[in-house]
């Protein structure tokens, strides 16, 4: 039977989530690091090149989803209104911007490629927005949400480059991942009240329960508390443990609201036919916590 | 045949399921046939606008299907039975024809006839009558052979509406009872899914009435798309419908004024005036013996059939006369007090009160009482229409019976009171009303109006098998008995299949006492039937066909019931072959014509493989057997359905020789143009090919069988059944003279009046009996499908793709609260389990079903069938017993069986 | 202006599926990609259920967002309010699909045919591999409706100009016509009966209408 009620949309699946996952991660890694730039402070110079990189691992894999990858040329075809176009020209001049940066060291490419790196994951965030046939995602509040979730792993993936790059972390660097995931913790719960009672279907609610324990909870208060921890531990343990955690549970809620929370809108009508002489019935939407 | 190169669009029909024929185009390209489309072109002749339904949208991919048998084929292992890998290897056309008229040789020397007297061949065809639209000239090659046992059932019976047929038939040449659809006012249907089963015409009509404001109450357990697309669903607890009905008839008899009722149609077109004597038959003029009636005006008691009396409907009567029972049992009355038929009537209901069947059909009584009070509110009693110039009686209000209802037990109960109500309110086959469609067992088969002669009483005539000690069949002709034990079977083609056609499997088991002893055919032809999926207890029966000596299967795929054959032939499928067939008129489920006449279907591709068309294979059998001349002949005489000749116009083929299927067909369509014109044209094959269908007007008047009933002053037989109960003493005095008892509580439905038994109880096992109100019991029901019904499409995968979008089809459907009191999530999956065995398959979650009942509509429980066997779907075949138990006495048992349910494993 | 919409009427709809059949066979989609299909639906709880048999497919929105979102431009709309998809352009990234609400649009990655991974005759000659890895979905039977104009045909009133879907109806509950024709048969049927459209709160102005009691 064709099923009526909101069910998970199979479109996109990994590899879609993977877009999102490795595309906020590159472009809010490189967005940290023309913080960096525009603070004066110190940053591992090939990290950019890793920003490059998982934004390009993100493509790959949207190339690997798409039914007619030799064909892509044509995403540009429609820059007009859709943000997918606007998405791969934004990549485009990511990828120019960042590549010269990373080729001559130049700063103010940096603060370019980074501009740029923003403006694609503000297309992210809008191109979900502007999935209409999914409820969860063209909830206005995905787009803080995607924006604050990308700057996050890219504070928390430029604190764990640091450590290994340079064997130390920056103190601008820790506040601003702090900061982030106040601002990340507050924009999921918005998230997930603006998608409250009869906003959502109802086979996405426990999983976004779980998904707001996992973001706000795991991934918010958790990494908080260590960040607060005393200084002497922070450097050797804490900041890369509160990192790595900022970026899985960023990374898992991506994942989640794709392909666990990409409900469709099911079917619905706003009236039962009248049939004979028998009254005509109310509406039906099945699913839904609340009628129409 | 079709130019290999050309883009084209060919007429044909499609008959695949018995609402049918409908009238479509096979699109063609480059000799391929790569779709369908509706014949919009017939869209004024056909009653439905010429559209197909669901079904004959998988004509091509039943044609191009891999999985087809393409190649005659012959068993090499002698060891039958599910287990047994039959070993089939290709053989040649000769080879399968040479072992084949082999054997049917043998039995020309040895005699038609084996030890018991039964037909050494037997022939079984699914379908409901449909596949002989499908088998070419066969009929005229089964014609020449002589006896042949068509009795041995592949579900019908159970699966069909099989009280209706015999009774509707006696009362109103009603082989299938239907509203006048588009003029009815009000309809009740108890269980009748004609959304789902009546076909492109049944579904065309009822949304025409249905915007036009036609009022239909479904009575069923559960809410099936008949259900769903009616005003209001009334969830009846099963097997209770009589109940339900007879109450309406006290509401109607005891609550209602007398002038709502359509007085003057009771009083002068039924035999409701007719006097009932102290033993329960007519009391009768002693030197004419006419029943007697009361005069109104005179006073006097009269024969019913003087000129110028009023006759009375109640009051008691007092007069000297006679009675005739059974065996011309008669016995003298002088100064006799007697009442109407009508007043026995009233008296017979009086305690079926609401009240009383809302406890039985668990509905509320002032749910029954309204329905009642509706039924007779709407019947527009005294009023007219006017139908091609004729003036005639409008009576807009119907009841309708759906199978389970009209089949089994309580079969009988339920048609005579849906057939009763409509009697009183006048509503009985005239305009608005309650029409039979067509006849079966009464003749001539394809004119139901030409049927209606007179006979005894005033009343109709009808061909019951005998039962007076002369003529009465102490040795039925063939296994199944039908001309012994079901007078109302009557005896022409359609009979055999319409006796009680599962005692042919169940008396292998359990041999009659007093009857000839029950033998196996030597040879077994089937064809468009799989009684080992769709007969009741179908297992049981499969396990009998592996012990059946040599059949032959025409075989489209590999399947459950040609598994067990000896030889599998292939014949061409519907796109495939050429037979020209009758079209129009009346005929069910609900197809009501304004024109008559033949429609083509073509062979439009080329045959697959070494698919022989039918008509080919028939002619081969009848040479090779020695029947050509005979085999002709019956062509000539009308055996495929239309006379070679006749007034000014003769294509008889030569008797001496053998006709290609084109030649004959060619034959066939010059005489049914010539027919259809009265010589005046003679347009062949190419005509038809080209055109598809030849139509002449049929007057809508003889839609009705009440102006031939006024023609011929003949009364309806209702509602009291004097015949009915004299036959049935007859018919015990018979076979309690050959010591034959075991039928004895069938001969309890002969009744003039039937009174309501505890029908639900016969199915109750005695686990229910042990904890009535255990938690995990339920009845099982089943319901037709559109996607399905009658198609033997299993294996099309359009059918199951387009079924899929509706509930039910991929499991068992059970109600919602019930289905989590036991623990039962949907998708679960589920084991149902009667006396018999189980079947298992997914719990289907729905609020529209009776807590107390699920619901199988798949009946696939396929091992073999390629595509089927992995459709991991329940059956109720799989579970039904058959047993005498449960069949009544027109011979018909009930799709519903009592089951346990438990959960076996987790939704995947 | 013309606009061409769908009229359901759900008091005939009987949820047989032979449109469903219709379309798959007019339009030889493969097996489980249906652009037109009807859902069975199910209100209340027992005894007081109704069920309720709902076409359904692209609505032809006059907002349509899989047009919006489209980042090939293989998805338009035409003048006459059909919206099309451009097999040759469509790059198969199902933007388009999670864009509509109506989930009317299929991509089929693998070939697939009724009976297993080799096509029947049938199945072979109506392949086309251009809808392999691209979004499909209902067109209106697109090309019959401009032949049928070229012919001088009236869409919705002659068949040979009217989607196969609406021809193949048993129940007569689909209609098809221009909206904008005041006297057309949809327009009639909307002015004669009360009628709803599906998620008209979402703001696609979709092109369906369902009719479900009279004015």
């Amino acid at each position: 039977m064709i099923a009526i009620a909101p069910r998970q949309q199979i479109n996109w699946d990994w590899r879609a989530a993977g877009n999102f996952v490795f595309g906020g991660t590159g472009t809010g890694l490189v967005a940290m690091i023309a913080s960096a730039v525009l603070f004066g402070a110190s940053y591992p110079s090939d990290a950019i090149l890793v920003g490059l990189g998982f934004v390009g691992a993100g493509l790959f894999l949207v190339l690997l989803e798409i039914g007619r990858p030799w064909r892509f040329m044509n995403v540009f075809r429609h820059p007009h209104t859709s943000w997918m176009s606007r998405e791969a020209i934004a990549a485009v001049l990511f990828f120019g911007t960042g590549g010269i940066a990373w080729l001559l060291a130049l700063e103010p490419m940096i603060i370019a490629a980074a501009i740029f790196g923003l403006i694609f994951l503000l297309c992210q965030a809008k191109m979900l927005q502007a999935s209409k046939g999914i409820p969860t995602w063209r909830e206005g509040a995905i787009v803080p949400l995607i924006a604050a979730t990308g700057l996050v792993e890219g504070a928390g993936l430029l604190v764990l480059l640091s450590i290994v790059l340079t064997g130390s972390v920056q103190y601008w660097l820790a506040n601003t991942l702090l900061d982030l995931l106040v601002l990340r913790t507050i924009v999921v719960l918005f998230y997930a009240w603006r998608l409250r009672g009869p906003r959502s279907p109802l086979v996405v609610k426990p999983g976004l329960r779980r998904a707001v324990w996992m973001a706000a909870g795991l991934g918010g208060i958790v990494p908080v508390l260590l960040l607060l921890a005393p200084p002497e531990l922070q450097q050797a343990s804490l900041l890369p443990i509160a990192a790595g955690i900022a970026l899985g549970t960023g990374w898992g809620l991506k994942y989640t609201i794709v392909c666990r929370l990409g409900a469709m809108q099911g079917f619905a009508i706003k009236h039962t036919p009248a049939r004979g002489g028998a009254a005509p019935g109310t509406s039906s939407k099945p699913g839904w916590s609340g009628w129409l | 045949m079709p130019d290999p190169h050309k883009t084209e669009t060919v007429p044909t029909y499609c008959y695949q399921c018995v609402a049918g024929p409908d009238l479509l185009k096979v699109r063609v390209e480059d000799g391929v046939a790569v779709g369908v489309e509706p014949n919009l072109e017939a869209a004024e002749i056909h009653p439905g606008a010429g559209k197909i339904c669901v079904k004959a949208y998988g004509l091509i991919q039943k044609a191009y299907n891999p999985h087809r048998v393409l190649t005659p084929m012959r068993r090499t292992n002698p060891k039958k039975g599910r287990d047994q890998d039959p070993g089939f290897v290709p053989i040649s056309w000769d080879e399968a024809l040479d072992e084949i008229s082999g054997r049917l040789g043998e039995i020309r020397a040895t005699g038609l006839l084996d030890e018991s007297g039964f037909p050494r061949v037997a022939a079984s065809f699914g379908g409901g009558g449909t596949p002989q639209s499908y088998m070419g000239t066969f009929p005229a090659f089964l014609a020449a052979w002589g006896p042949i046992d068509f009795g041995l059932g592949s579900g019908q019976g159970v699966k069909c509406y099989h009280s209706e047929h015999l009774y509707g038939e006696l009362w109103h040449r009603a082989f299938i009872v239907t509203p006048d659809t588009p003029m009815t006012k009000y309809l009740v249907s108890f269980g009748n899914n004609v959304e789902a089963s009546g076909g492109v015409c049944g579904v065309w009509r009822h949304a025409e009435a249905r915007v036009n404001g036609l009022k239909r109450v479904q009575v069923e357990p559960a809410l099936s798309i008949t259900a769903a697309c009616s005003d209001k669903w009334v969830p009846i607890r099963p097997k209770t419908d009589a109940a339900f009905m007879f109450a309406m008839l006290h509401v109607l008899l005891h609550e209602v004024p007398r002038d709502m009722l359509d007085l003057e149609f009771l009083k002068d077109s039924t035999s409701t005036g007719y006097l009932v004597g102290p033993n329960g038959y007519y009391l009768r003029d002693i030197k004419s013996k006419k029943p007697l009636v009361g005069d109104l005006d005179s006073g006097k008691v009269q024969p019913f059939d003087k000129a110028g009396i009023n006759i009375a409907l109640e009051g008691e009567w007092v007069s000297d006369g006679i009675e005739i029972g059974p065996d011309e049992q008669t016995w003298r009355h002088k100064k006799c007090k007697v009442q109407t038929a009508f007043a026995h009537l009233r008296d017979h209901v009086e305690d079926y009160t609401p009240d009383w069947a809302a406890d039985i059909c668990d509905v509320e009584a002032a749910t029954i009482r309204q329905v009642a009070l509706d039924f007779v509110d709407h019947a527009c009693i005294g009023e007219t229409v006017e139908i091609e110039g004729e003036t005639l009686p409008f009576r807009p209000v119907a009841i309708t019976l759906g199978k389970t209802v009209n089949n089994g037990w309580g079969g009988f109960e339920c048609c005579w009171a849906r057939t009763v109500l409509c009697t009183l309110v006048g509503s009985l086959e005239v305009p608005g009303g309650l029409l039979g469609t067509a006849v079966r067992l009464n003749k001539p088969i394809d004119d139901r109006i030409e049927s209606v002669v007179p006979g005894p009483d005033g009343l109709m005539a009808y061909p019951f098998n005998p039962t007076d000690a002369k003529n009465w069949r102490a040795k039925p002709k063939i296994r199944n008995a039908y001309d012994t034990l079901v007078p109302l079977a009557g005896d022409t083609p359609w009979s055999q299949a319409l006796g009680p056609t599962h005692l042919g499997w169940l008396f292998q088991d359990d041999p009659p006492e007093h009857l000839p002893r029950p033998t196996l055919p030597d040879v077994w032809f089937l064809y468009r039937s799989n009684p080992a999926i769709s007969s009741w207890d179908a297992p049981g029966v499969a396990e009998k066909m592996s012990k059946f000596p040599f059949m032959v299967a025409f075989a489209y795929t590999m399947d459950e019931s040609n598994h067990m054959a000896d030889i599998l032939l292939p014949d061409c499928v519907d796109i495939e072959s050429t037979q020209l067939i009758r079209i129009g008129g009346t005929k069910f489920i609900e197809q009501f014509w304004r024109y008559q006449g033949y429609a083509l279907r073509p062979a439009i591709i080329k045959a697959k493989g070494e698919a022989r068309d039918f008509t080919d294979i028939a002619t081969t059998l009848a040479k090779r057997t020695g029947l050509l001349e005979s085999y002709n002949a019956r062509i000539n005489s009308g055996a495929v359905g239309v006379k070679l000749s006749g007034d000014g116009y003769d294509f008889s083929l030569d008797v001496d020789q053998a006709h290609d299927a084109p030649d004959i067909w060619d034959a066939v369509c010059r005489a049914a143009s010539s027919d259809l014109t009265d010589g005046a044209e003679s347009d062949g094959l190419d005509w038809y090919r080209e055109n598809g269908v030849r139509v002449a007007p049929f007057p809508q008047t003889k839609w009705y069988l009440y102006p031939k009933m006024k023609a011929l002053g003949l009364r309806f037989e209702l509602p009291y059944q004097e015949r009915l109960y004299r036959i049935g003493g007859e018919l015990a005095n018979r076979l309690h003279e050959r010591g034959i008892t075991w039928w004895d509580e069938q001969l309890k439905e002969y009744q003039a009046l039937p009174k309501w038994k505890d029908f639900p109880g016969l199915w109750l096992e005695d686990e229910d009996k042990a904890e009535p109100d255990a938690k995990d019991r339920f009845w099982l029901l089943t319901s037709r499908s559109m996607q399905y019904a009658w198609g033997g499409n299993a294996a099309i995968q359009i059918a199951s793709e387009t079924g899929s979008n509706i509930a039910g089809h991929d499991g068992v459907i059970i109600n919602r609260g019930r289905a989590e009191s036991l623990g039962i999530a949907d998708g679960d999956r589920i084991e149902v389990c009667s006396e018999l065995r189980a079947t298992s398959g997914r719990a289907v979650l729905r609020e529209g079903i009776r807590p107390d009942t699920l619901l199988m509509i798949a009946q696939f429980d396929h091992w073999k069938t390629p595509f089927a066997k992995d459709f991991d779907v329940p059956s109720m075949n799989t579970v039904t017993p058959i047993t005498l138990k449960h069949t009544d006495a027109t011979g018909s048992g009930s799709d519903i069986v009592r089951v346990g349910v438990r959960k076996i494993g987790a939704a995947s | 202006m013309t606009r061409y919409v769908m009229v359901a009427d759900l008091r005939r709809c009987v949820g047989c599926q032979t449109c469903t059949a219709a379309c798959r066979d007019a339009n030889a989609t493969p097996p489980g990609v249906q652009w037109r299909r009807v859902l069975d639906m199910e209100v209340g709880t027992y005894p007081d259920v109704q069920r309720t048999f709902v076409p359904v497919g692209c609505m032809h929105c006059a907002d349509p967002p899989c047009m919006d979102v489209c980042p090939s431009t293989a998805t338009r709309k035409r003048d006459d309010g059909i919206v099309t998809i451009d097999y040759d352009l469509c790059i198969g990234c199902a933007y388009c699909a999670v864009a509509c609400p109506y989930q009317a649009r299929y991509k089929v990655d693998l070939v697939r045919y009724a009976y297993g991974d080799d096509p029947m005759e049938p199945e072979e000659k109506r392949h086309d591999p251009s809808r392999v890895g691209v979004s499909t979905k209902c067109n209106f039977c697109v090309d019959k409706i401009d032949d049928g104009i070229a012919k001088g045909l009236t869409p919705g009133v002659d068949p040979d100009a009217t989607p196969a879907c609406v021809n193949s109806c048993i129940a007569n509950a689909l209609h098809f016509g221009d909206i904008e024709d005041p006297d057309s048969n949809v327009s009639r049927l909307l002015d004669d009966n009360q009628s709803f459209r599906m998620h008209e709160e979402l703001g696609t102005k979709p092109g369906f209408y369902y009719l479900w009691d009279e004015t």
